[in-house]
């Protein structure tokens, strides 16, 4: 798996690079406009991060430039949170996705794999973890074989820690993930910890093992063996 | 009071007392001249008359025939030099059957044949105290003339001199920041006038430029802090990843959470600076109802888990013209402001009419003076919240010219907010 990152803070590229290493991809970097284009001309991609404001140009036309070439591969932008006109314009030129700075990295990391899994699998693929099994696109969940019943915010729950296996991931990352941009974390903390609760609950019920652990001051890991 | 008023007032009140004093002034003049004048023509005519007495032998059976009375009396040897005596009297007229004002000058003569007599001569008042009386009125009614000249010419003059600052005044008045149109005030014949346009030119000047200053100063940060926090979010999302003991678990998850908050409130504040700098112009009719159960939506599992009652009242659909983001931005922010204040098993009315939005909700008293509540970070609890979001609120109403009012009804606990929309949008 491919990745190329067009973003011109270097702190953030390095970010983005050490959190996706574990994941096994093999991550490129390009640092303005024209370092991107040459990456994207030279090489072939399966997903492209593009930062919409880079020093020498606009991530709009590197989007308009992979499309010209008739590269195969998910485009996600970065973009700042009050662009809201870059961001229509990314999607319009076909852009698959954006992420609002700043975002957090187990988002990122759960957009990526999204998107690769509906480039690649066609709406036909599955997370396995452990006894529990993930049908995305259908947002059907398996224990042992077995249907579970969840609900939507519980089905997204366990669909972003599983694209996250093995990470902490800290209790505002969730509640985001959640409510979207427009939540105030401090005060939806305790109904994250009700809705891991009762995902907990369920799982263990159908028989599943508890692959949650609870990290004291920041969050949760998740983490099937 | 109005300075045309106040003006008038004290015009009319010092005029008033000049002319008052300068009446009776003017009045006793007039009466001492007039009993002058009587008083002269009385001695003059004695003085004939007694010419005559010297020189008629005797006094009695004559008779002086004169244009007034002249009353003739024997009287005893007063033994004394003659005296003039004035005294101010009536006479019955009985042609004319009343009585009327005389002057009586009064003197004791001795005759030729030695016998005494007084003899009283009389001068009529009536044509003076006429004269006097008109003099009084003619005065009176020039000056009453005079007053009223004085009162329109006053108006007339202080309308032409004070037009130029009623002008400014009215220009300040128009001037809002949320709209600054720079207004150049004209100039003025008058020097202080002129001076006064000057420094107001020079004053909105400044303020409009600090005011901009101010704004696309909050717009840059908000914008330049993103990517350091930014750095500092996706570090520590790192440092998460390593093997942490649980005391630096909880040492990167405080940073992490500051950080949130902070990427937070610069968030908000950025949104308030883009309201300013007019950025939400992609106007189009509001479908509020969809809005309200959009957002309502967002904070399903939220309401549920605290086991608040919803009910939305939508009578029918104001017409509101705004961009679609304020609007979706200023209900969420009320309604999570409503969930956010509730209590277990509280409630939440929307209600909404051609006119308002009402909404309401169960929640302690807030504690602080509601005019306080809009206020950018006001603090309404006890969690450190900041109350930013009201402040987007009341941003986002001004910005569209609609009327915010907030109360607390102790007996139920209930807040209430009520959007009245303007009749323009």
């Amino acid at each position: 798996m491919k990745l190329l990152v067009v973003e011109d803070d270097h702190e953030i590229q390095d970010s983005i690079l050490a959190y996706l290493k574990p994941e096994g991809y093999t991550c490129e970097q390009a640092f303005n406009f024209k370092e991107g284009l040459n990456k994207v001309d030279f090489f072939n991609y399966d997903c492209v991060l593009i930062d919409i404001n880079l020093p020498d140009g606009t991530g709009v036309d590197l989007i308009k430039a992979l499309k010209r070439m008739k590269k195969q591969c998910g485009i996600i932008v970065i973009t700042a949170r009050d662009a809201i006109n870059d961001r229509v314009k990314a999607l319009e030129f076909g852009a698959d996705d954006y992420l609002v700075k700043p975002f957090n990295l187990a988002e990122l990391n759960a957009r990526i794999k999204s998107l690769i899994r509906r480039i690649n699998f066609n709406g036909e693929s599955q997370i396995v973890a452990g006894d529990v099994t993930i049908f995305p696109e259908n947002f059907k969940v398996t224990v042992k074989g077995k249907p579970l019943d969840l609900t939507k915010k519980e089905f997204e729950l366990l669909l972003f820690f599983a694209s996250n296996s093995g990470r902490v991931i800290a209790k505002e990352s969730l509640a985001s993930q959640l409510w979207g941009e427009n939540m105030d974390f401090s005060y939806s903390f305790d109904f994250v910890y009700a809705q891991i609760k009762n995902l907990r609950k369920k799982l263990r019920d159908k028989g599943a093992k508890d692959y949650f652990q609870t990290i004291y001051g920041v969050g949760y890991k998740f983490e099937a063996e | 009071m109005k300075l045309l008023t106040k003006t008038t007032l004290y015009f009319v009140t010092i005029t008033l007392v000049v002319f008052f004093l300068g009446g009776i002034g003017l009045y006793v003049i007039m009466q001492n001249l007039v009993e002058k004048e009587v008083n002269n023509e009385l001695y003059d005519r004695i003085h004939f008359v007694l010419n005559e007495v010297y020189q008629t032998p005797t006094l009695k059976g004559v008779t002086f025939i004169a244009s007034e009375p002249i009353e003739i009396e024997k009287v005893e040897n007063p033994h004394r030099a003659p005296t003039f005596e004035l005294k101010d009297t009536v006479l019955f007229n009985s042609v004319q059957r009343f009585y009327s004002p005389y002057r009586r000058l009064t003197t004791v003569v001795r005759s030729k044949d030695g016998d005494y007599y007084r003899i009283s001569i009389f001068k009529s008042l009536i044509a003076s105290n006429i004269l006097i009386e008109r003099v009084a009125l003619v005065t009176t009614l020039m000056l009453l003339l005079f007053i009223l000249l004085a009162y329109f010419l006053n108006r007339y003059i202080f309308g032409k001199i004070w037009a130029d600052f009623f002008d400014s005044l009215h220009k300040i008045q128009e001037f809002s920041l949320s709209n600054p149109q720079k207004e150049a005030f004209s100039p003025s014949e008058i020097i202080e006038f002129d001076e006064l346009n000057r420094v107001l030119n020079k004053m909105i000047d400044k303020i409009i430029n600090d005011y901009e200053g101010v704004k696309e100063f909050t717009g840059n940060l908000s914008h330049e802090v993103q990517t350091p926090l930014a750095v500092i979010k996706n570090k520590t999302d790192l440092l998460f990843q390593e093997s942490l003991n649980e005391e630096q678990f909880k040492l990167a998850g405080s940073i992490y959470s500051a950080t949130n908050r902070l990427s937070e409130i610069v968030r908000s504040l950025g949104l308030i600076a883009r309201i300013d700098k007019n950025q939400f112009t992609n106007l189009t009719s509001i479908d509020l109802e969809s809005i309200i159960k959009e957002q309502l939506e967002n904070f399903d599992s939220l309401i549920e888990s605290r086991k608040i009652k919803v009910n939305v009242n939508f009578e029918n659909r104001p017409p509101l013209i705004m961009d679609k983001n304020l609007a979706e931005i200023l209900i969420n922010n009320l309604i999570k402001n409503a969930v956010r204040h509730n209590v277990e098993k509280g409630f939440i009315n929307i209600a909404v009419n051609g006119k308002s939005l009402q909404m309401s909700n169960s929640g302690e008293d807030p504690g602080i003076p509601t005019e306080e509540l809009f206020e950018q970070f006001s603090r309404a609890s006890k969690e450190g919240y900041m109350g930013i979001g009201l402040a987007i609120v009341k941003k986002i109403t001004d910005y569209y010219g609609m009327k915010i009012t907030y109360e607390y009804k102790n007996q139920n606990s209930e807040h209430k907010f009520v959007i009245i929309f303007s009749q323009n949008h």
